[in-house]
């Protein structure tokens, strides 16, 4: 009975397990770019091309102090996140101090929790303290991201950690390399790729957040995202938000190229120098 | 093969389950967009279906059966910004009869020829469609709207103030009788305002001509000067927005910036009731919802109480308005249901804004808030306080609209300013042309560190 359908004939290749993706992306990420380059290069008003919205972006001093800020916050968070991070996956990746990878859990559990939830918590335990956006605005955003993009850092470095060539710690000890020595010529070349992987995972999405500034910072602290947010939003104007974007976007790149960079480097030297 | 068999059988069962939640074909159907919360809809803040009550747009539906004879279904969804809403119409995503923005907005529409117009008889401020708006909106109101040429685009749904909610325990209403507050050191750290450039600006333009400002209340209480003339000429120094002013602006609010605890914009009204700040820039509705809260409140938050500072204040509403290609028709007879006393006392008692109705029922609900019993002993010590500039002519013959309240400063002044209160009040318009430099001025004052 069934032979009466006309199936016609269709093989899966592999190339055809690419369209979902490329379907999305198209959607989600070519067009809504094209969107963004559109209203960047047209006038607000007639529609027609036009560099105003640059010019009125770049004519502004107070978007210059925006964008040091955000540089600031997300250079400030990516630090103290390396910091705070570093040795904590090189304890982990120990299976002495991390049996069953169980504290691996407990340190990226907060990224089990929704997000919002967590600033607000965060803003109410800074308050306890005395750290509030009445007299540390900046001190307080900051101590939000870091607690926020914390699992980001320690995620990757970890994996790096796990993967770490023992024996070539133990040769440079036995060959009577000081502890310091060890580290910096051993372990530090070895991490490098999840220390890349951290600081991207860290400053990229420090840029564009904005809620976290807007809660804990009590509006006082402004990022390019909450600029951003504030030309789509109240101001209704999608040009000059579209030309922040763009900033953004470009300072993004340029710290993917830094990092991409830096990647190379370390595999021309093997890693052990 | 079977397999495919057995997706299109599935897909032929679903799909049109999915597709039609609505299966019910009616005769008309009206398509509404406002505020969240910002009508009966017979369900409680945590989605559950109130006893006894029913939803205004099931009222609503069976009201329309009963007029015309034919049935209509009521596309009702919400929208959190005035900006979301003016942009969608503008990217034509959005179709609507009715949309619900605020003030400036209205007119920012208007100016750009966005809206339909009602059927307006200025000279009678009467509506040809609207027998109920007409026989019930407040005259306040009506005379509001004239005056500022909104009564063509749209009509008005809810209104309130701007003040400080604030602290009863901490502040005295004395301190908080004027806008400078908030710049004084002694008070660093314990007030917040609106991080929205419109909510915030005025403060400031309070701030800088504060000189102004009270001379012109000395005139008027002076009686140099009439009701009518002060309310004007404060309504001209409340909406300058040239440049000096805007440079003049600039420079208070940085410092005004270092000077408080923060900016928000919808946490305000439950921050204040744990106490985080003394006082924050509040909008009269939720005002009213943070002191409702802080008496049910366990925490010992402290009493909060509500003050517009001297130099005046912003008076703001929302509007229905009709975009263009809504059905005027089908718009005007949801509107002229909405301004029944009856419903527009449903609205009121669920969502807490006052309604631009006035009436009977409007009335009656008021007193039942508000008025102080006969038989407290204080009875005769209370204020009686007089509403007729805003129930005057709306009420059943032999209704004085005079109340006796217990409690001033409280909900009951959030909710109804007295005469002399809004002869100090203003609408904000639209600034035009000045929009962006107004708009590059705050982000000058949000760059700020």
């Amino acid at each position: 009975m069934l032979k009466k359908f006309h199936v016609p004939h269709f093989r899966l290749t592999r190339k055809d397990l690419c369209i979902p993706y490329g379907l999305f992306m198209i959607l989600f990420v070519v067009f809504p770019l094209l969107l963004i380059f559109y209203y960047a290069f047209t006038s607000r008003e007639t529609g027609q091309f036009t560099f105003e919205n640059f010019a009125t972006v770049f004519t502004q001093g107070s978007n210059f102090q925006v964008i040091g800020m955000s540089l600031l916050v997300g250079g400030l968070n990516t630090i103290f996140c390396l910091i705070i991070a570093y040795p904590l996956a090189y304890l982990l990746a120990n299976s002495k101090y991390n049996k069953n990878t169980i504290l691996v859990y407990l340190f990226i559990m907060p990224m089990w929790i929704n997000f919002v939830i967590r600033t607000i918590a965060t803003k109410d335990i800074l308050s306890w303290m005395g750290i509030t956006s009445a007299n540390m605005p900046l001190l307080a955003t900051i101590i939000g991201m870091v607690y926020n993009y914390l699992p980001f850092a320690i995620l990757p470095l970890y994996t790096t950690m796990l993967k770490l060539d023992k024996s070539q710690i133990e040769a440079a000890s036995d060959l009577g390399a000081s502890p310091f020595y060890v580290f910096v010529k051993t372990i530090l070349p070895m991490s490098s790729p999840g220390i890349v992987s951290a600081i991207l995972m860290t400053f990229m999405p420090t840029m564009s957040s904005y809620v976290i500034a807007d809660k804990l910072g009590g509006g006082k602290t402004t990022l390019i995202g909450n600029l951003i947010a504030l030309q789509f939003g109240s101001a209704s104007n999608y040009n000059v938000g579209s030309v922040l974007a763009l900033i953004m976007l470009v300072m993004i790149g340029v710290s993917l190229l830094v990092t991409k960079n830096s990647k190379k480097e370390e595999k021309v030297r093997g890693g052990l120098w | 093969m079977k397999k495919t068999l057995f997706a299109l059988a599935l897909a032929s069962i679903l799909l049109p389950n999915l597709t039609s939640c609505e299966n019910i074909i009616t005769d008309d159907t009206i398509t509404i967009y406002n505020w969240e919360d910002y009508i009966n809809i017979g369900i409680d803040d945590d989605g559950y279906y109130l006893e006894d009550e029913t939803s205004v747009l099931d009222d609503f539906k069976n009201y329309y059966y009963e007029q015309t004879g034919r049935t209509i279904t009521v596309n009702y969804a919400t929208f959190s910004t005035n900006e979301d809403v003016y942009n969608q119409l503008k990217l034509g995503s959005l179709k609507a009869d009715l949309i619900c923005p605020s003030d400036y907005m209205i007119q920012k529409m208007a100016k750009e020829n966005m809206l339909e117009e009602f059927d307006y008889d200025l000279a009678n401020q009467s509506y040809k469609l609207l027998p109920n708006y007409n026989k019930y909106a407040s005259k306040y109101i009506k005379d509001l709207f004239d005056e500022n040429n909104l009564s063509k685009y749209s009509i008005p749904y809810t209104w309130g103030t701007m003040g400080f909610t604030y602290n009863m325990d901490q502040l005295t209403e004395e301190e908080l009788s004027s806008w400078s507050v908030m710049w004084d050191s002694n008070y660093k750290g314990k007030f917040t305002v609106k991080d929205s450039v419109r909510d915030t600006y005025f403060t400031a333009v309070m701030y800088v001509y504060k000189d102004e400002l009270v001379k012109l209340k000395q005139d008027y209480q002076n009686n140099i000067i009439d009701g009518d003339t002060y309310n004007s000429k404060l309504a001209e120094i409340f909406n300058r927005c040239d440049d000096q002013t805007l440079e003049k602006c600039r420079v208070a609010l940085i410092e005004l910036k270092n000077n408080i605890y923060g900016l928000e914009v919808d946490d305000g009204k439950t921050e204040i009731v744990k106490g985080t700040y003394l006082a924050s820039l509040a909008w009269s509705g939720d005002s009213v919802y943070s002191m409702d809260e802080a008496d049910d409140s366990e925490i010992e938050g402290g009493q909060l109480g509500y003050v517009i500072p001297e130099e005046g204040s912003n008076i703001w509403f929302d509007g229905w308005v009709m975009p263009k290609g809504a059905n005027t028709n089908l718009a005007a007879y949801f509107l002229d249901f909405l301004s029944l006393p009856s419903i527009a006392a449903k609205n009121m008692d669920y969502t807490g804004y006052t309604s631009a109705i006035a009436g009977d029922e409007i009335w009656e609900l008021v007193n039942s808030w508000y008025a102080a019993s006969e038989d407290d002993p204080d009875y005769d010590s209370y204020d009686e306080v007089d509403l007729s500039y805003f129930f005057g002519g709306t009420l059943s013959d032999g209704v004085e609209a005079k109340i006796k309240v217990e409690e001033r400063g409280r909900q009951f002044d959030a909710q109804y300013p007295s005469e002399e209160t809004v002869k100090r009040c203003a609408i904000m318009q639209d600034f035009g042309a000045q929009t962006d430099k107004l708009n590059r001025m705050w982000t000058d004052f949000k760059a700020a560190f």
